[in-house]
């Protein structure tokens, strides 16, 4: 490795190509990043420059974060090459603060990241300790101590205010905070003193965490890595079980379970699966993950096994209890097909499982559209509102049975302008019209349509072998312009 | 002697065949012939021919097939349709899909919930191609409900991108007793959906008591297991009747054109008007007319014989021969 020449990465910055990122040996050399690349290049022709990947560089950092969340599940992101651990009632699992410490860092080492990590208890000190003091852990009421011979970089302060402040002398973060507040934020803006609040611990700050946290979650951390489909099942199953006295304890049931897997090269997977009623049963919950893993078909890419498996309930409903009368459990049917709905959207995705949400609404797109199964709304909640009512004893005119989700553009042939058509031409068939019925007129909802929107006509139209169909035509016959007519249904 | 052994030997190695494919053992019972008796209702009736022709229909009790509501029309469709078994509605032109649709779920509806009327809002499971969606629109419940009085609760529409979750789907909630009915929803013939499958779907209908129907989109019949095959069109419907005078030029109830194929005693055709108030399907007296419209065909009068709408069904076998000609070659 000796023989290749030191590394820069260089980028736009400010208009000019500049350096973003340098190697060690580069860095020896005296090369900075922010130096303009001509400049670099004059000093030591003999460097190597790649293009910096700010996108490339972020996606990586997301995936790291999901990697990060094996030591605490509130993991957020601190600028383009940072990341925040809330490690809060965490620690004691990695032996004490420094083991967690020591730990993530020497994973990360294990990953070929060299990175650095400090740990105190407020948020800004948390980022001087491990931009300026790697290693350094910071005792609660210490903070101020610590900050004040560290230079203004600690404060997460903008570029301009920063310049401004050491401009006029202000150079460490001590004789900062000695200066009158008031006057400051008038010169600087309250943005610095915002910045220095958080850090001394003053005002509080939180970390804003990259995925939501679970209510309830339950992990195993293995000392031999997981590679066969049926271990995974069986340590979802031990999962489940360990789960199931806590959502007793709070009488939910889950809705939305996930799965996170961690590979021992780093690599995170998530899976997810919803189910149609609150779960709490630990073997419906092995199954749902079973379809889930089958329906992967082997792109699960197992690699050198899974260290560490955890499962989580996004997202839990009340968890209706049922009594077993003599006669039988009424519902017994209805708990299969619940349990089969599961098992299809596990391993089909919740698309493929679909059930009517009526609307009140004359617009027949939205009357009755498709929603996936597990949002669908309870019986009961419905029949409140009133819309299956209207639905049924509504319209008076007949409705088609099938309807199109994008209605079909028809060549159609009127008798008179405004009337029913006497032929139409559908997917490149000839229709002639023996019966017509109509028409009934829909206008559209001016209160969500663009006002240009054309009233529909609608007739209900048979051929002369017995075909009905459901036509519109879209506004009216305007001077030699004619109407646009379209198929929007088949009858029974 | 020798040729009877054969067959036997035959008959236990396609019974074996059937049971693989249905993952179970098979059950053979010494001196019992074809069907395990008591368990197979459907199977149990008898027809007598006389000359070819059926001179007892096939009788079923209530319990076995599910009337349409017309006697007559029962008994040109051997007893109606199939309670706890597959059957197969086709229509043979998408443009059709209405049609067929409406009769497939009409019937299964007939049928009532497995558990009998306590189990009323037991779901109809759709499931269906997400290309059968796009080529012949989606179910639509405003309709249904007005046509068919299906509660909008009780539809569920599976739509799936592959051919092959559908069969999954289809096969997974086949023996489910808590859905009013399955109905599949396939376009064309495609290979995966063959007799082993069909048979399966069939065996799981007959466990769970309650309707499968296979609704094929654009299809032609083809070998299957299902008991029923019905070739579903659109006929004129029936005008509005205002006091008792039809009213020219309305459309009333919706009309069927059926084609009995499979599982009557004899190919029939008849046309089905379906009664919305009643829920029951009604004969239209008189033979259908199955001429096709005058646009259909711009040079009147027969010149050659018309080609029928389904393959060479292949010449009758030479009477004279006593094995199928595959066993006799080798």
């Amino acid at each position: 490795m000796a023989d290749r020449p030191p590394l820069v990465l260089a980028g736009t910055i400010a208009n000019t190509q500049r350096l973003s990122a340098c190697c060690e040996r580069a860095g020896r050399l005296g090369l900075a990043p922010g130096l303009g690349l001509a400049a670099a290049r004059a000093m030591h022709p003999g460097i190597e420059v790649l293009p910096a990947e700010p996108e490339s560089d972020s996606r990586f950092l997301r995936h790291l974060a999901h990697w990060a969340t094996r030591f605490t599940p509130l993991v957020g992101l601190d600028g383009p090459d940072g990341l925040f651990l809330d490690i809060a009632g965490c620690a004691h699992l990695f032996g004490g603060e420094q083991g967690l410490m020591t730990e993530a860092v020497t994973r990360a080492g294990a990953l070929g990241l060299a990175v650095q990590a400090g740990l105190a208890s407020t948020v800004g000190t948390a980022f001087a300790a491990a931009r300026l003091r790697p290693g350094a852990m910071v005792g609660p009421g210490t903070e101020e101590a610590f900050l004040a011979p560290l230079p203004l970089s600690a404060l997460r302060l903008e570029g301009k205010a920063e310049a401004g402040l050491r401009a006029v002398g202000l150079s460490t973060v001590g004789r900062l905070a000695a200066q009158p507040r008031a006057a400051i934020a008038r010169r600087f803006g309250s943005a610095v003193i915002a910045r220095l609040d958080s850090a001394l611990g003053r005002a509080g700050e939180t970390v804003s965490p990259l995925m939501p946290v679970a209510d309830l979650s339950a992990e195993r951390r293995l000392a031999e890595p997981a590679v066969l489909t049926e271990q995974i099942e069986e340590i979802t199953l031990g999962l489940a079980r360990a789960l199931k006295p806590a959502l007793e304890a709070r009488g939910r049931g889950a809705r939305r379970l996930e799965l996170a897997l961690w590979r021992t090269d780093g690599a995170v997977r998530r899976l997810s699966v919803g189910t149609a009623r609150p779960l709490r049963d630990p073997q419906a919950i092995r199954n749902l993950f079973r379809e889930r893993l089958a329906a992967l078909d082997g792109t699960l890419e197992t690699g050198c096994g899974f260290e560490i498996l955890r499962l989580s309930v996004l997202a839990s409903a009340a968890f209706e209890e049922s009594q077993r009368d003599l006669a039988g459990d009424p519902r017994e049917g209805s708990e299969a097909v619940a349990a089969f709905a599961e098992r299809a959207m596990a391993r089909l995705g919740p698309q493929a499982l679909l059930a009517p949400a009526l609307h009140q609404t004359h617009c027949p797109e939205r009357a009755a559209a498709l929603v996936p199964f597990v949002d669908h709304e309870p019986a009961s909640s419905r029949m409140a509102s009133g819309s299956l009512a209207s639905a049924r004893h509504g319209p008076a005119a007949p409705r088609p049975i099938r309807l199109f989700g994008h209605p079909e553009p028809v060549d159609a042939i009127s008798g008179i302008p405004d009337g029913p058509p006497a032929s139409f031409r559908w997917r490149r068939v000839h229709y002639r019209v023996a019966r017509a019925e109509g028409p009934e007129r829909i206008a559209p909802e001016w209160w969500r349509e663009p006002a240009a929107t054309p009233v529909r006509d609608y007739w209900r139209v048979e051929d002369e072998t017995g075909r009905r169909f459901w036509l519109y035509r879209a506004g009216f016959h305007e001077g030699s312009a004619p109407a646009r007519w379209f198929l929007h249904g088949l009858f029974a | 002697m020798a040729s009877r052994a054969v067959s036997k030997e035959l008959l236990r190695d396609l019974r074996r065949q059937i049971a693989a494919i249905e993952d179970d053992t098979p059950r053979l019972q010494p001196g019992s012939d074809i069907g395990d008796g008591g368990n197979a209702p459907t199977d149990s009736a008898t027809l007598l021919r006389e000359g070819g022709r059926a001179i007892e229909g096939l009788r079923f009790t209530r319990a076995q097939r599910v009337s349409t509501g017309d006697e007559e029309a029962d008994r040109l469709m051997g007893g109606g349709l199939p309670r706890a078994a597959l059957s197969e509605v086709i229509a043979p032109e998408t443009r059709d899909t209405g049609a067929a649709m409406a009769l497939a779920m009409a019937l299964a509806l007939r049928a009532g919930p497995p558990g009998g009327p306590s189990r009323s809002h037991a779901p109809l499971l759709w499931a269906t191609t997400r290309q059968a969606f796009s080529e012949a629109g989606m179910p639509w419940a405003p309709g249904l409900a007005d046509l068919l009085g299906l509660d909008s609760q009780r539809l569920l529409v599976a739509a799936v991108p592959r051919l092959a979750d559908l069969l999954w789907i289809a096969g997974e909630a086949a023996p489910l007793a808590g859905l009013c009915a399955v109905i599949l929803e396939l376009r064309g013939n495609p290979a995966a959906c063959d007799l082993a499958t069909t048979r399966r779907l069939h065996m799981r209908a007959r466990q769970a008591g309650r309707p499968v129907i296979l609704l094929r989109q654009a299809a032609r019949p083809e070998a299957s297991a299902a008991l029923l095959r019905l070739l579903v069109r659109a006929a004129p419907s029936a005008a509005v009747t205002a006091f008792g005078v039809p009213v020219d030029g309305t459309i009333g109830n919706p009309a069927f054109h059926l084609t009995v194929d499979k599982g009557a005693p004899e190919r029939a055709d008849l046309i089905l008007e379906w009664n919305r108030d009643d829920q029951r399907c009604v004969l239209r007296p008189g033979k259908p007319d199955i001429r096709q419209p005058a646009s259909r065909s711009p040079h009147p009068g027969a010149v050659v014989s018309l080609s029928s709408y389904r393959p060479d069904p292949g010449r009758p076998s030479w009477p004279g021969l006593a094995q199928p000609p595959a066993r006799n070659r080798g």
